[in-house]
Parts: structure tokens; sequence; C-alpha cells
């Protein structure tokens, strides 16, 4: 009983383990005819490091809001940290 | 220039990145499964429920980030090249074409400072220039699964986080960039001695394309670890995440 209790745990974690490496190798029905085009490892994507619909406005926006959050928060931090004014 | 030492293939971080790039998409796809397997199991709750996976989610990547700074080696150098394994031309890759990168005022410019750091006056290029420079023929490996070799040049991060008084307790240092991107990364990454303050590109002063004036240079992190345009750097105890990781994107993501 005790051994059939410590194999159910390990069962259900050799099924995540090995269910995600079989679906990733077999293809799936109705594509085992395309080829996909080698990928380049030597050259970007075509899209550049950009998601669908991506604009700069979004990543200012983002980083606009992202110094909003910090802002107090590290000025109160910095203020525990006394100015140095080292020799340049 | 100094130039630092060639190391042996015993002392790098992998032999050779193409591995690594044939293990990326299964990696991910691993971790998704795993994820959502764990969701499903550990808490019982919806996977339809967007909010609840991606807390779980985002629990697990900042779990993995802790496993991958327990693991990350300071002393354990990335792999170098020689000049004629160089890529060229090295690829442009951002959020945005190659003729919309930020034009930055060379003149005009100040690196600013912030945060945990005791002299947080401004630094203008010319000073950036009088510090005691390195070079580092190294391999740039990208998230999206492609990667080339490059040579660069600047002053090394440790060297310059010591001279501005940083607190180097500190656990995270964040760069804030002329294109809008942010990002951050750990202190023990900062003071790699490979972690470079970038100026140069192949021997010539780093062009628009690749980041002038300045880009910082982490070959043992992924490509969107080393922003470009760097306009500001801070030092603060505060998680600052960065615009990919704030996207789900790994946080440490080391090489």
């Amino acid at each position: 009983m005790r051994s059939s209790s410590r194999s159910v745990p390990l069962a259900v974690a050799l099924l995540f383990l090995v269910v995600p490496l079989v679906a990733q190798e077999a293809p799936a029905p109705g594509m085992a005819a395309k080829e996909q085009p080698a990928m380049r490892t030597d050259e970007p994507m075509p899209t550049g490091m950009k998601r669908d619909g991506m604009t700069k406005g979004e990543v200012r926006r983002a980083a606009a809001k992202k110094a909003a959050q910090m802002k107090e928060a590290m000025e109160k931090e910095a203020q525990a940290m006394p100015a140095r004014k080292s020799a340049r | 220039m100094k130039r630092l030492p060639t190391v042996p293939p015993w002392r790098t971080l992998a032999a050779d990145a193409a591995p690594e790039l044939r293990q990326l998409q299964r990696r991910l796809f691993l971790k998704g499964s795993l994820g959502l397997g764990a969701l499903s199991l550990l808490s019982g709750c919806s996977v339809t429920d967007a909010a609840s996976v991606q807390k779980v989610l985002s629990g697990m990547s900042r779990w993995n980030d802790r496993v991958q700074a327990l693991l990350f080696d300071p002393a354990r150098l990335a792999p170098t090249y020689p000049e004629s394994a160089v890529t060229r031309p090295f690829p442009f890759n951002a959020f945005y074409g190659e003729d919309e990168a930020p034009e930055v005022d060379g003149a005009n410019y100040r690196l600013e400072l912030a945060g945990l750091i005791a002299d947080r006056r401004p630094w203008t290029l010319a000073r950036l220039n009088e510090l005691p420079q390195a070079s580092q023929i190294t391999r740039h490996v990208c998230v999206e699964g492609w990667s080339a070799i490059g040579k660069w040049g600047g002053v090394p991060f440790r060297a310059f986080l010591e001279r501005i008084g940083a607190d180097l307790s500190a656990r995270y240092v964040g760069f804030k960039c002329a294109d809008d991107y942010y990002t951050s990364i750990d202190m023990a990454s900062a003071l790699h001695p490979q972690t470079l303050l970038t100026l140069r590109f192949a021997d010539a002063i780093l062009p628009r394309s690749y980041g002038f004036p300045m880009k910082l240079r982490l070959p043992t992190k992924l490509g969107f670890k080393n922003p470009k345009h760097i306009m500001a750097i801070y030092v603060t105890n505060l998680y600052p995440g960065g615009y990919w990781e704030d996207q789900g994107y790994n946080w440490f993501s080391g090489l």
C-alpha cells in the first residue's frame, strides 16, 4: 500500500515530463506533409524583437507607468543613503 | 586597452551556444506545460481564469529567477572568440526599424544616476571614455533563437559601480533607455568580470544601430537583458522588472 501511494505522485510527475516531449516531437494531424522552413540561427526573425501590434507608444506608456510605480519607494530608499561627492 | 583573458574551454559557461539554442524552444514549452500542470493540480483553480494563471506563472518565474541566481557562478566566464569569428554584419534587432533607432546627441549626453548610489552626479561621454577600458569578443544570444558574435569595448561595469559608490550589496541595477525600453539585472551579474558598459563596437564608437551612446553588454544573459541607448542607471532593492519581463519573459534570463 505504501509503495503504491508513493508511485501516484511519481506517475503524475512523469506524465508532465513525458507528455510535452512527445507532444512536441509528434507532428499534429494533417501537418506531417508540411515542411517547416529551417530556422536561421545567425540572424533575427523578420519581425525583429517585436510582438504583433506592438508600438513605440506602448513601450513609452509602460516605462512611464513603471517609473511612477517605483518613484516614491525609490526616493525613500535613496534618502537612507547619504550622498557622497567622490573625486573624479 | 586591456583585453579580457581568453577562457579555457572547461571554464566556459557552455562549450557552444548551439545546443542551448536548439533546446530553448523545448525548455519554454516544457516550462509552460509544467506550469499549467502544476497550476491545475496544486491550486485546483480553473485554467481559464487568466488572472490566476498569470499569478501562478509569475510566481513560478520568480522562483525560477531565484534558482538561476543560486546557480549563477560569478567567477565563471562566458566563452570568448577570435576576431575571425565576429559576425559581419552584426544583426540589428529591436522593437522598431533600424532607421527609427534613437538619435542621441553625444555632446550634450549626460548619464543620469539614481537610487542607492553615493555619488549621483551625471556623467558625460568624455568622462566615461577617460575611465580604464576593456574589450571582449563574445556571443550575443537572443531569446528568439538566433545568435551572433561581436566585439565590444568599454568600461567594466564593476569598476564603474565602485567608482560612483553604488551599494554593491543592493539587489538590482536598473536601466532606462532613450527608446523608452527599460530592464534590470541582479547585482551579481552586474559585478561579473565580463559585464561591460559598452562605448565601442568593432573598435569604433558604438553606432546608433547598436545602442549609441552606451549599451550594457552581459555575455552571461540573453540579449534583451543587454539594454541599448542607456540614459539612466539606478541601484535599488525594489524589484524593477523590465519591459519584456513585465510581459512574462523570465527576469534572470541567464545563459
